[in-house]
C-alpha cells in the first residue's frame, strides 16, 4: 500500500527497463506500416489501478496506441485514489478505472473537470448492489435490504457472534464503502447491521468459501470483478432490492440517476466506467483523445476475462495475452476504431 | 531430447525443462485445509473473541474520563509518574483529535494479541533455554514468522480463519510472537552459571532453580521481550485493517484509499502515541524499585501513605 507510494519515484528506474522488455516484445506488423506521423513517437504513459479489469483495459488501449505509433510505458498500477491524483499532477497521462458517479469525488478533490477529463465509456452499465444467498432468502422469504431491521433476520447473517448481521463491503474511502455507510443510516440499519470493511478481494474471497460451506452470506458486489464468476445471481445468490433510492450528495443527485437493474431497485447508481485524463495532454494530443474516446468493451467479455484472472492467470504477460486474444477476437471492431483515429490524424 | 541442440539447451537452460510446481502444491494444500478443517481452525476465534470482546467491554463502554483515569492510574502504578503523566496527556490528545473510539479498538486488540503472546510465547521460551535440540527446531520456524511478508500469510489465515477481529489477532499473534520467545530464552540462558550451580549445591529441585533463580534473574530480558511484542503488535494494525480489523489501521486505510491525508495523520497520530506510551510503560515495567514494594509506589502507595497518616493520628 505504502509501496504505491514510492512507485512513482521508481517508475524510472523500473519504465528504463521495462520499455527494453515492451519494445522487444511488440509485434512488428503494422506498427511501422501504418503509422500516423503526427504521433511518431510521442510518449504516452498509462495507468490501472490494482484491480484486473482496469489493468486488462489499459493493455486493450495500449495496443491501439502503439498501432497508432505512440511509445507506450509500462502501466502503472496504483491505488485508484492515487492514480486519480497522479493524473491530475502530471505522473501519468490517463487511467483506466474511473466510475462515473461513485469517483466523482476524486476529480473534485484534484482540482475539477478542467485538470481531469472524463471520456469514452470503456464498460458500460457495471451492476453494483447487495447480495445474500439463495437458501437462506427463500427460507425466510428475504427479499429487500430493510427486513434486516428485525433483528432475528439481522442475525441470521452473523458471522462472528455479535448479534449484528455482518455486512461485507468495499475499501474504506472507495466511493462503496461511502455509499454503503449512507445507506445504512438511511434505511436505519446501523442497530443491527455492522458493516465489514478492509481489503475486498480478500473479504470477497472468505465470503465465497462460507458459500460454499453452506453458510448464510450478506455482502456488497460488484461487476466487473472476479467474484462474479461464484456469485451467480438467481443461481446461489439474490439481489436485494432497497426500500428507496438515497445516494451520498457528494457523489450524485439521486433523482438524476437510475438505479433499476431489470425493473429491481438495487440503490447504486447503475454506472459506467470511464478513462480519466490529464485535461492538458489531451488538448495536445488529438490522435490520443480519439482513440481513449472509442474503445469501449461489452461488460461481458471482461466478466469472462476476470473469471480467468480468477482461476489462476494472473501474471501480468497472462492479462496482456486476455487482451491481445480480445483484439484478435475483435479484429474488426478493433480495426474500425483505428480507421476512426486515423481521419483525426490526417 | 536426442538430437544435440536440445541437450546443450537443457544444460545451458535447466529452468526451463523442469518445473517444480511448488504454487499449487501450496494451493492445493490450503484448498485441502479449508474443505475439510476449516470448521476445526474457525474455533479457535471462540476463546480469543471473548477475550477481546471482555477488553472492549471495558474499554469502550465506560465513560472516557473513566478510562482515562484509569488508564493513566495503571500506567503511573506500573511505570512511575512521569510516564502516567505522559499517558494522560497523549491519551487526552487521541480524545480530543477524535481519535478515541477506534484507539480502545486497537489497545484492546493489542491487549488481546498480547495476552496471546505471552500464554504461548513464555513457555516456548522456556523449553527452548532447557532444551538444546527443541531450539534448533524452533528456530527456522521463527525465522519465517519474522521474515515472510505478512500479505504472505495474510490469505491462508483469511482462507481458514475468515476475516474480522480473531483472524486479526492471529495474524498479530505470528508476526509479535518470536521476539518474546527469542528473549525469554536468551534471558533464561544468560543466568551466570555460578548462580544456578549455587543454588543446586544448597539442594534447590530443577523446578526450584527455573521458577526462583533463572526466571527472576531473566526478568529484565523477559519484560524487553514483552517490549517488543507489544509494539510488533501495534505496528501490525494497519496490515490487519485489510482484512476487516477495525481501529486505528482502518481509519489510516481509509485515509490512503480516499486520499484524505489528514485522516491518515490521525490515524498515524493514535498508533505512534499509543507505542511510545506502550513502550514506555513496558520498559519500565523492567527497572524494579528495590527501595519500596508495590503497595508504597503509584497511586496505589499515594493512598497507602495517607492511609497510614490517618491510622497514626492524634486521637484527639
Amino acid at each position: 500500500m505504502i509501496k504505491s507510494l514510492f512507485s512513482l519515484r521508481r517508475s524510472a528506474v523500473m519504465l528504463s527497463l521495462g520499455l527494453a522488455l515492451v519494445s522487444g516484445s511488440q509485434i512488428p506488423s503494422k506498427v511501422f506500416s501504418q503509422t500516423t506521423a503526427r504521433v511518431e513517437g510521442k510518449v504516452i504513459r498509462p495507468a490501472a489501478s490494482t484491480n484486473f479489469y482496469s489493468l486488462f483495459l489499459a493493455e486493450i488501449i495500449n495496443e491501439g496506441l502503439k498501432e497508432l505509433g505512440y511509445q507506450v510505458e509500462t502501466t502503472q498500477q496504483l491505488q485508484v485514489a492515487l492514480a486519480h491524483a497522479a493524473v491530475a499532477s502530471n505522473d501519468v497521462d490517463f487511467l483506466t478505472a474511473h466510475w462515473e458517479n461513485l469517483n466523482y469525488p476524486m476529480i473534485v478533490s484534484n482540482g475539477g473537470e478542467e485538470r481531469l477529463e472524463r471520456i469514452g465509456v470503456l464498460v458500460d452499465n457495471t451492476v453494483q448492489g447487495y447480495l445474500i444467498d439463495k437458501v437462506t432468502a427463500e427460507a425466510h422469504n428475504i427479499e429487500n435490504l430493510e427486513q434486516l431491521r428485525d433483528p432475528k433476520i439481522a442475525r441470521l447473517f452473523d458471522a462472528d457472534g455479535n448479534g449484528k448481521a455482518d455486512l461485507v463491503g468495499c475499501n474504506p474511502g472507495w466511493g462503496c464503502a461511502a455509499v454503503t455507510e449512507h445507506h445504512l443510516e438511511a434505511y436505519e440499519l446501523t442497530d443491527t447491521v455492522q458493516f465489514v470493511q478492509g481489503e475486498y478481494d480478500a473479504l470477497i474471497a472468505d465470503t465465497i468459501t462460507r458459500l460454499q460451506q453452506g453458510e448464510p452470506i450478506l455482502a456488497y458486489a460488484y461487476s466487473p470483478h472476479w467474484a462474479g464468476a461464484f456469485l451467480q445471481p438467481d443461481e446461489n445468490v439474490v439481489w436485494l432490492e432497497v426500500p428507496f433510492t438515497t445516494l451520498p450528495e457528494e457523489q450524485a443527485d439521486a433523482s438524476q440517476v437510475n438505479t433499476l437493474v431489470n425493473g429491481r431497485n438495487l440503490g447504486f447508481a447503475v454506472d459506467r466506467i470511464r478513462v480519466v485524463a490529464n485535461a492538458e495532454y489531451l488538448r495536445n494530443n488529438p490522435v490520443a483523445r480519439r482513440w481513449l474516446e472509442l474503445v469501449s468493451i461489452p461488460i461481458e467479455d471482461v466478466n469472462a476475462q476476470q473469471k480467468r484472472v480468477h482461476d489462476g492467470e494472473k501474471a501480468p504477460e497472462d492479462i496482456r495475452r486476455h487482451a491481445l486474444e480480445w483484439i484478435e477476437a475483435n479484429r474488426q471492431l478493433f480495426d474500425s476504431w483505428l480507421d476512426q483515429v486515423r481521419q483525426v490524424a490526417g | 531430447m536426442s538430437d544435440p541442440v536440445s541437450i546443450w539447451d537443457a544444460l545451458l537452460n535447466p529452468f526451463d525443462w523442469v518445473r517444480i510446481p511448488f504454487d499449487s502444491w501450496v494451493s492445493t494444500g490450503i484448498q485441502f485445509l479449508v474443505t475439510h478443517f476449516r470448521p476445526i481452525f474457525q474455533s479457535v476465534r471462540l476463546p480469543i473473541n471473548s477475550l477481546l470482546r471482555s477488553f472492549q467491554h471495558l474499554l469502550l463502554n465506560t465513560p472516557p474520563t473513566v478510562v482515562l483515569g484509569v488508564l493513566t492510574a495503571s500506567a503511573w502504578q506500573l511505570a512511575g509518574r512521569q510516564v502516567g503523566f505522559f499517558g494522560f496527556l497523549a491519551l487526552s490528545l487521541i480524545g480530543f483529535v477524535g481519535a478515541w473510539q477506534p484507539a480502545m479498538v486497537s489497545l484492546s486488540l493489542v491487549l488481546t494479541a498480547v495476552v496471546v503472546c505471552l500464554l504461548l510465547g513464555i513457555p516456548l521460551g522456556v523449553l527452548c533455554a532447557r532444551s538444546d535440540p527443541f531450539e534448533k527446531l524452533l528456530r527456522p520456524l521463527l525465522d519465517a514468522m519474522q521474515t515472510l511478508p505478512v500479505f504472505v500469510y495474510l490469505v491462508p489465515v483469511v482462507m481458514l480463519f475468515g476475516v474480522g477481529e480473531a483472524p486479526g489477532v492471529i495474524a498479530t499473534v505470528i508476526y509479535a510472537l518470536p521476539p518474546l520467545i527469542r528473549l525469554t530464552n536468551l534471558g533464561i540462558r544468560q543466568v551466570p552459571e555460578e548462580v544456578v550451580e549455587a543454588a543446586l549445591a544448597f539442594g534447590a529441585t530443577p523446578n526450584q532453580i527455573l521458577w526462583e533463580t533463572q526466571i527472576p534473574l531473566a526478568i529484565p530480558t523477559i519484560l524487553a521481550g514483552v517490549n517488543q511484542t507489544v509494539l510488533f503488535a501495534l505496528g501490525m494494525s494497519v496490515v490487519t485493517s485489510m482484512i476487516a480489523v477495525p481501529g486505528l489501521g482502518l481509519v489510516v486505510l481509509r485515509g490512503l484509499n480516499g486520499l484524505n491525508v489528514g485522516m491518515a495523520a490521525t490515524g498515524g497520530l493514535g498508533i505512534l502515541l499509543l507505542a511510545i506510551l506502550l513502550d514506555r510503560v513496558t520498559q519500565q515495567v523492567g527497572q524494579i524499585d528495590f527501595q519500596r514494594t508495590w503497595y508504597r509506589r503509584g497511586p496505589i502507595g499515594w493512598g497507602w501513605k495517607r492511609w497510614q497518616r490517618w491510622q497514626a493520628r492524634d486521637p484527639h
